[in-house]
């Protein structure tokens, strides 16, 4: 008996060291070390990416192979499942070379990105990132991603066609989505006035809190006000169970596509493109995948974006996963000082010629602007207009706001019973940050 | 030792080789060694491993794992999210062991003599046990849109999504996942049939029973020893159920289709590795609470030819 004891003590022991180990790094060298001095050569990196990455993108991977003589091995993380890929694959104790992941505080944070990530603070594009390497990629002042893909500005994208026929101008406000819905399905009961893509669950979180608490969350206020403990997610007359309940209305209005619990997240940009649907809450990472299935010029004829807030025209931003990258310690200082090259190339030599083949608008200072197509000088008006910090970015837990608004669609839940849900989830991980 | 004795006198001794001596016995545990080690290895530590992370608080966020006794099964309930699994993991068990056992046992019965035609049809039946879970998901997924085949051909015309109604999904994954098992099913089946004695059939026949009288008084009680397997097999399929769901609901819509495996993989997928272990330690311990004391009696009422 006393041997089994001994036996079954020491599985755990073992077990729990590992698991340990998966979730802490055994690095040790210094960040200073890696940070200055030549970079080395005739090194494979891994990097684990989002499968929507951009052509540019993709380009500025061989950019960095041919300049450097060092080769990317692309693991490539599905869009669609793209954070529970990266969460399950990094809890198991790998680690890639390279990390594209959330420039957000709460998903960094989900990573225990300070623990496990080399500081790049003193690198020199954090000074021409500006404001945004406060947000993306920083835990507690430190920088730890560099964000070349501009922020994901989210929003209304709409088919300029459906609403020219219905004489419609573009919504700024919850109310006016409403009222457009109703509009719009008098006019032409073949276009689905609002795309929702259930399917793929976390789209869902855009219409139900991004947009809607855009306005409520300039200068990350409300954000602040959940993470001080002076609001409740659950608050009842709070913008966060508001805006739930604005977005149930304009289901239960008929104003979804009628499959609106298994669309899916490229399915509804095809259908804005198409005009089949006149409407879709999303972000301007949806602009590569339009101009994908596109011309841009075709994509400009048809497509507009607005910003929406809950009474107010407001957009709201978050550091984009498309092009946020992070040096994960793997304990490798060779493969470490070339990833923190990798870093180099990409906000120094490699950075112009990817601005001009994305045709996007530059993150880091001293690049020119290139031409915009349309629907992106669109996206920027509504950036630089005061566009809000996402809801989700910097409140822990929110990872799970996409399945819980889901749940909400699927009528499985009511408004209060997701933000209890969501209460629950945010002090499930102020717990363990804690601890 | 044991000896042969008759009217009482000691004839000869057992050979001491016809007993489990210690030497065989060390012979024997050479061969099972390599099942001891592999079920210690890949079942016995990350069970206990995960019994005792089940208790602890371990997520993404931090470095520091530590012991909260039943924190994450609370967490879990309170959330809602352990009650709707397990409800919607028995739902699945259940229509997924009724769909499969009527379609096999019906399709055992049809195909049950060996002949050219009956061969061919098992094959065919058998086909997309040997399909990948995925595969299947995807394509059933595909046949089920609201713009598929399955809307085509019936004869009202609307374009229902099957997944995208939380019953209909619910009832359709199940159904796929014991469509995909049921060409095995049905071969465990078709081997139960053949294995009741003719005799006993003919006697029934002469006895004056119907053809449904003989298949319920007579062939399913004797059916019991393969119905005993399959009905063990589809549950514990349906408890491990998770690459359909992934490929055709992904869980949804909403939780519909979260099974506990689901469940298990969106907590793991958040960083919360805890309370993912508590779902997967609830799922270990349904399998054994459901399926031990269902094993031994199925197991009784068989009868022995």
């Amino acid at each position: 008996m006393k041997r089994s004891m001994a036996a079954a003590a020491a599985t755990v022991a073992v077990g729990i060291s590992l698991a340990a180990c998966s979730s802490s790094t055994s690095s040790q060298s210094s960040a200073s070390d890696l940070l200055t001095g030549a970079s080395p050569t005739g090194v494979t990196l891994t990097m684990w990416h989002n499968t929507a990455d951009s052509q540019a993108l993709l380009d500025l991977y061989k950019a960095y192979e041919k300049a450097s003589g060092n080769k990317i091995v692309l693991v490539n993380m599905p869009q669609s499942t793209f954070p529970t890929a990266v969460q399950t694959k990094w809890a198991t104790g790998a680690r890639p070379d390279i990390l594209e992941w959330h420039g957000n505080e709460d998903d960094a944070e989900s990573l225990n990105i300070a623990q496990n990530a080399i500081d790049l603070s003193s690198m020199a594009f954090v000074k021409k990132e500006g404001t945004l390497a406060q947000l993306a990629g920083n835990i507690d002042g430190k920088t730890y991603a560099a964000s070349i893909g501009f922020p994901s500005v989210w929003g209304i994208f709409y088919n300029k066609k459906d609403f020219a026929k219905a004489d419609l101008s573009a919504p700024q406000t919850y109310a006016d989505l409403a009222s457009d819905c109703t509009v719009l399905k008098t006019k032409d009961a073949g276009v689905s006035p609002i795309y929702m893509a259930g399917g793929d669950q976390w789209p869902t979180a855009v219409l139900a809190g991004f947009d809607y608490m855009a306005q409520y969350n300039v200068g990350a206020a409300y954000d602040k006000s959940i993470t001080s403990d002076s609001a409740k997610l659950t608050d009842a007359s709070g913008p966060f169970i508001a805006g739930m309940t604005a977005a149930e209305a304009l289901d239960k209005s008929g104003c979804f596509n009628s499959d609106a619990t298994t669309g899916t997240w490229l399915n509804s940009l095809k259908a804005v493109l198409n005009g089949s649907a006149a409407m879709v809450a999303q972000s301007s990472d949806s602009i590569a995948i339009l101009d994908s299935d596109a011309s841009s010029a075709t994509v400009d004829a048809n497509v507009g974006f607005a910003a929406v807030s809950a009474t107010k025209s407001i957009a709201n931003f978050s550091p984009t996963p498309l092009g946020t990258y992070y040096v994960p310690k793997t304990g490798n200082t060779t493969k470490e000082k070339a990833a923190i090259g990798f870093i180099k190339f990409i906000t120094g030599a490699g950075y112009a010629a990817y601005v001009k083949e994305s045709g996007g608008i530059p993150t880091l200072s001293g690049t020119a602007v290139p031409p915009l197509q349309e629907l992106w000088a669109e996206v920027e008006k509504a950036y630089d207009a005061g566009a809000a910090l996402t809801v989700n970015s910097q409140i822990p837990g929110f990872g799970n706001f996409g399945p819980v608004a889901a749940e909400l669609f699927a009528g499985q839940l009511t408004p209060a019973q997701a933000a209890s849900k969501m209460q629950a989830y945010y002090l499930q991980a102020q717990t363990a940050m804690g601890s | 030792m044991a000896a042969v004795k008759v009217a009482g006198a000691k004839v000869a001794e057992a050979p001491r080789t016809a007993g489990p001596s210690g030497r065989n016995r060390r012979y024997r545990l050479w061969f099972a060694l390599p099942a001891i080690v592999l079920v210690t290895v890949f079942f016995l530590l990350p069970f206990i491993a995960n019994g005792v992370f089940a208790f602890m608080q371990w997520t993404g966020y931090s470095t520091t794992i530590r012991w909260i006794g039943l924190g994450n099964f609370r967490l879990v309930n309170e959330l809602g999210i352990l009650r709707h699994a397990v409800v919607v993991t028995l739902i699945y068990a259940v229509t997924g062991l009724i769909v499969q056992n009527v379609v096999s046992i019906t399709l055992a019965k049809a195909l049950q003599q060996t002949n050219r035609v009956n061969t061919v049809f098992r094959a065919i039946f058998f086909v997309p046990v040997l399909i990948s879970p995925l595969a299947a998901g995807y394509i059933w997924a595909a046949v089920l849109s609201p713009t598929g085949p399955l809307n085509t051909v019936l004869p009202w015309d609307h374009h229902y999504a099957w997944l995208g109604n939380s019953t209909t999904a619910l009832l359709a994954v199940a159904s796929i996942d014991a469509w995909k098992l049921s060409g095995l099913i049905t071969l465990v089946y078709v081997a139960g049939f053949n294995r009741i004695p003719r005799s006993v059939i003919e006697a029934a026949t002469l006895d004056g029973a119907g053809a449904w009288r003989r298949f319920l008084a007579v062939e399913f009680p004797l059916l019991a020893p393969a119905f005993t397997f399959n009905v063990v097999l589809s549950l514990i399929g349906a408890f491990s159920a998770l690459d359909i769901v992934f490929a055709t609901t992904a869980g949804g819509p909403g939780d519909a289709t979260t099974l506990l495996n689901v469940a298990v993989y969106n907590e793991y997928g958040q960083g919360l590795f805890g309370t993912a272990s508590a779902l997967s330690f609830v799922v270990a311990l349904m399998a054994i609470v459901t399926a031990v004391p269902l094993i031994g009696w199925l197991r009784r009422r068989e009868v022995q030819l």
